[in-house]
């Protein structure tokens, strides 16, 4: 017997208390009996729950929390076709521990011999110094990495950094911008979307071609060096969405060594530059003439006599000395026939037009370098003659494309953009002017190429069409003569345009090739030939017989009135006025 | 009887203490695996990283260019190259009818591809 059930001999002197204790205990155990067989119950049931009721239900694979993916840091940016035109990489930067290394001089020499731009000296001074820490030298490559590591000296560590690299170079120098040395975005695409790029999502994808791009470069920098030009601008923007295949300013600088770019070169000429684009504007005028009804294809205006008013003449470089008919006025270039058909607008219908064009307020595009147009304020008559022919309104490139694609595309304004837009995204655009008043325009402007002041704009097949230009400078004492800026706003093919194509060369200087002439038929024409020789089979566009009725039946292509004489040099007749 | 259940329960105790130490060794040793082809995948993430980054800064079109002009002498397209099968005369009936002429269409595919390389050359 368990001493639980108490002692016999005391049973009798004290049976009631401990029958009572007994009972107690009794109960007790029986609780806590209880407690542990449910205890052990609840076990069981669980036990058998989990092994034998739902073991389908417990997953076969553990999940991976630690899904890896590099972090690249700032995202990539790319072209249309997916091309990368810039992005991050890591990178080592060695630095040292002066006070651990121990022979200062075999290891500057080790290391001059090994990291180029490093000499011995220098790296000398540097680790004999006092200091626990002195960069040597930042961005390694992999193999420079490699080599100091082969060279086992003690102290030397390496930092891991972020560089933003373009792989492209120069090529899109004033597209991208670039980022500085602590990754923020300083200019360019990396200015306006620093904050997508910085939070390392998807590529920017641009509407940029660097093959396109590549093409007008290369010209256009062949046009700057044989006129010995100040610098030069080029787009080319799809003519119906407003998207910029390619866009060039020269001079341009290397986005990879951000403190060493010059600038002048800094300087974006196509979308914070403003010109006075001269007689490229009669584009405009024509076709605000033309929309508005103050003038038919076949009005004719006298531009036997110069134009006086105030102190100025306006005259025609080459003049014809009679009655034009509006084709006429637009390839010869004329002046004086120009600004009456501007005075038949009307000061008041001049400015809404241009206004609606979008040449009288900054161009909404993805660049944070953005110019706003210069314009005469009071806007009297004398203003709405120069503007007609394109001096007194100075506006940027890129105003200048997307009026240029509002006239040629049927007459809706697209919105420049830097940006690809998505597959089926609708393309923004306001209708401008009236779809006969393009038809007419697209007309003109072929006629300027094959018998005006572009004919060097000609490239066989692809039906360019587009207006020279030529304007002067304006200087500290007025119009400088012998500073031009000569361009050529055009578009292929003409009868129904795919792109628009701008070129602007600053300053240039006529040569022997171009009998000392730097007017925009010599310099910027010739350069949209070879473009479009080159970059068209790349666009998709196939070239076509020139006598092709598909395009002689949209092009219509004779001169209303025909010329009585022709002029003996075309080239040099789109000069614009001297005054 | 008494003896054989705890002899039992003993063995099975020692058993299971086994495979649970065996299999926790395993899963510990698949988890060193994990962590290693993870750090792997990074590190060859950034790798294709680098590389991508080399691939466009070799096949910068000024570079193609100046090997092209070194090693193959290709000219631009002119637009005498292209052409449409539209454009390609009518084949001749007589010299198919002689069972010549199945082989000389056969060499004249040149308009093929000259096309198919304008259309796959536009920008997407």
């Amino acid at each position: 017997m368990s001493p639980l059930f108490g002692n016999r001999h005391t049973r009798t002197n004290i049976d009631g208390i401990a029958k009572q204790a007994l009972e107690t205990g009794r109960t007790r155990i029986l609780v806590a009996g209880a407690l542990f067989s449910l205890a052990f119950l609840a076990i069981g049931l669980r036990l058998a729950d989990v092994t034998i009721v739902k073991p389908a239900g417990e997953p076969r694979l553990a999940a991976n929390k630690r899904t890896p993916a590099f972090a690249a840091g700032r995202a990539d940016i790319v072209d249309r076709n997916g091309v990368l035109l810039a992005t991050s990489l890591n990178t080592a930067s060695l630095y040292a521990n002066p006070r651990q290394i121990l022979d200062a001089r075999e290891a500057a020499d080790k290391l001059a011999r090994i990291l180029p731009g490093i000499t011995a000296g220098e790296a000398m001074s540097k680790l004999s110094s006092d200091r626990s820490f002195v960069w040597l030298k930042r961005h390694l490559t992999p193999r420079q990495q490699y080599a100091v590591n082969a060279l086992g000296i003690p102290g030397l560590y390496f930092q891991r950094e972020e560089r933003r690299v373009y792989p492209q170079g120069k090529l899109f120098a004033h597209v991208l911008g670039f980022a500085g040395t602590d990754g923020t975005g300083l200019a360019g695409i990396e200015k306006t979307f620093d904050d997508t790029l910085r939070s390392g999502a998807a590529p920017v994808r641009l509407s940029v071609d660097a093959r396109v791009q590549h093409i007008l470069h290369q010209e256009l920098q062949a046009a700057v060096t044989t006129f010995r030009a100040d610098g030069a601008a080029a787009m080319v923007m799809d003519a119906k969405s407003g998207e910029i295949v390619a866009l060039v300013s020269l001079p341009d600088f290397d986005p990879n060594l951000p403190n060493a770019i010059p600038q002048k070169a800094a300087f974006n000429r196509t979308t914070l530059g403003v010109y006075e684009m001269g007689s490229t504007f009669k584009i405009f005028t024509t076709a605000m003439a033309l929309d508005s009804g103050a003038s038919k294809m076949a009005s004719s205006y006298d531009a036997s006599k110069p134009i006086r008013i105030a102190r100025f003449v306006i005259t025609d470089y080459h003049g014809k000395n009679r009655w034009l008919t509006v084709p006429e006025i637009f390839i010869y270039s004329s002046n004086i026939g120009t600004v009456k058909m501007a005075l038949d607008v009307g000061t008041k219908r001049q400015q809404e037009y241009l206004r609606r064009l979008g040449l009288l307020a900054p161009a909404a595009i993805e660049l944070p370098e953005v110019g706003s147009p210069l314009m005469p304020s009071p806007w009297r008559e004398i203003n709405t003659m120069t503007i007609s022919f394109g001096h007194g309104v100075a506006v940027t490139p890129v105003q200048l494309a997307q009026a240029t694609a509002a006239v040629v595309n049927g007459g809706i304004l697209p919105k420049a953009t830097l940006l690809k837009p998505a597959k089926d995204a609708a393309t923004p655009g306001t209708r401008v002017l009236k779809p006969q008043t393009s038809r007419d325009m697209r007309r003109l402007m072929r006629l300027v190429v094959t018998d005006g002041t572009g004919t060097k704009a000609e490239a066989k097949g692809y039906f360019v069409g587009g207006k020279t230009g030529t304007a002067e400078k304006i200087g500290a004492r007025g119009y400088r003569a012998k500073a031009l800026v000569s361009s050529f706003a055009g578009a292929f093919p003409i009868d129904d345009p795919r792109y628009v194509v701008l070129v602007i060369v600053d300053e240039p200087h006529g040569n022997k090739q171009s009998f000392g002439y730097a007017t925009g038929g010599w310099v910027a024409a010739p350069v949209v030939k070879r473009f479009v020789e080159r970059a068209a089979p790349l666009l998709g566009i196939a070239p076509r017989a020139s006598d092709s009725p598909e395009v002689a039946r949209i092009l219509d292509l004779k001169l209303p009135v025909a010329a009585k004489s022709k002029p003996k040099d075309r080239q040099g007749s789109d000069q614009v006025a001297s005054y | 009887m008494k003896g054989r259940a705890t002899l039992f329960c003993i063995c099975l105790a020692v058993a299971v203490g086994f495979g649970l130490f065996h299999v926790k060794y395993k899963v510990q040793a698949l988890e060193e695996e994990l962590a290693r082809l993870n750090s792997q995948i990074v590190h060859e993430q950034e790798q294709l990283h680098v590389l991508r980054a080399e691939w466009a800064y070799l096949n910068r079109p000024e570079r193609l260019e100046d090997l092209n002009s070194r090693f193959l002498g290709l000219a631009p397209v002119t637009p005498a190259q292209l052409g449409r099968l539209s454009d390609l005369p009518p084949r001749p009936i007589e010299e198919a009818e002689q069972g010549e002429g199945e082989e000389k269409a056969k060499d004249l595919p040149q308009a093929k591809p000259v096309i198919g390389a304008i259309r796959t050359g536009a920008p997407r």
